[in-house]
């Protein structure tokens, strides 16, 4: 092995655990935003309840800055796998073999991960979505069904639990058993948090244009609140 | 003067919103220490890196250490809010 190459292997070992503290970094920031939405559920049942906007906005800004963080993490394992691609012969193979954001499942703040998903499903950049002739300008636009409480819990639930179990290749039995072992049921438990996503009359349907664009069917409160909650990513029914 | 007694519903929130802004704080709190520790982490990343790469690829070097403390940085700003967070909660319960 020449000097070249063994400088390139101890790179990528240098860069390897990256990806992982991003991810840890996102999930820590979903777990952020999950306790900001529960601290404002509970303060929006109280007359005269006192000031929590501090806490809630230091919770959401901490989530904003280890999002952002992540983000500088993932850059910096693709310059480290960039420079390996480049600097060896053959190099791709080797750059191919690090984890990336996708592999260990962060995505933006929801999920990487499209292995797994129903066929049919894919994971789509918040970038590629064209949403402006949503009617949804805030959380006034959520009607009786889903509040974007529970929208924020369940795209939590998505990241740490529902997507890693679908692309172990768990279904709605798993998160059914999930469901009762923790006493979950309704709009804030795993299985409906699945089927939410994921069976063709609930989900995020996407219409796919020829310039790459993405029109919206349906599921424009979700995508709203995702842009709130600065995901980069979320699994839709394309077509 | 009496105060007048209270809502039983109104006592019950009243209640889960104290539990809230503790758990908020606790939370706050350990993830600040935890996040310390992440730190330090890729703090460790980029001395390695420096290592590795020293003066034979500059630019690989540069960009990848510019992007590590970047993330130090941003992680000291969650650090910090985490701190603000927690003190405002214990604030408000």
């Amino acid at each position: 092995m020449s000097d070249l190459e063994s400088l390139c292997r101890a790179l990528e070992d240098s860069v390897q655990p990256l990806p992982g503290l991003a991810n840890s970094l996102d999930q820590r920031a979903a777990r952020l935003r999950a306790i900001a939405a529960e601290v404002d559920h509970a303060a929006r049942q109280v007359d005269n309840a006192p000031a929590v906007d501090r806490v809630i906005g230091a919770f959401h800004e901490a989530a904003s800055a280890l999002e952002a963080s992540g983000r500088a993490l993932l850059r910096a394992s693709q310059q480290g796998r960039s420079y390996v691609a480049r600097t060896i012969s053959g190099g791709g193979a080797i750059a191919n073999r690090a984890d990336d954001r996708a592999s260990v499942g962060v995505g933006g703040g929801v999920h990487g991960v499209g292995q797994g998903l129903p066929e049919g499903w894919e994971m789509v950049p918040l970038s590629a979505i064209d949403d402006a002739d949503s009617a949804v300008v805030g959380p006034e636009s959520f009607g009786k069904g889903y509040s974007p409480d529970d929208l924020t819990w369940a795209f939590t639930a998505l990241n740490e639990v529902v997507l890693p179990a679908i692309s172990r290749g768990e279904g709605s039995d798993y998160f059914q058993e999930l469901d009762q072992a923790q006493g979950r049921a309704g709009s804030r438990s795993y299985d409906d948090t699945y089927r939410g996503f994921f069976e063709k009359g609930s989900a995020i349907k996407l219409d796919r244009r020829a310039d790459g664009t993405f029109g919206v069917g349906n599921g424009y409160h979700r995508i709203w609140l995702a842009r709130q909650l600065g995901l980069q990513s979320l699994p839709a029914w394309t077509r | 003067m009496d105060r007048a007694p209270q809502d039983p519903r109104q006592a019950a929130a009243r209640r889960a919103l104290r539990e809230a802004l503790a758990l908020a704080a606790r939370e706050a709190g350990a993830a600040q220490a935890q996040l310390q520790a992440e730190t330090a982490r890729f703090t460790a990343v980029g001395q390695q890196v420096v290592g590795v790469v020293g003066g034979s690829a500059q630019q690989v070097d540069r960009e990848l250490v510019q992007s590590l403390e970047e993330a130090a940085q941003r992680t000291g700003f969650a650090i910090a809010a985490l701190g603000s967070a927690r003190s405002s909660a214990g604030l408000a319960s």
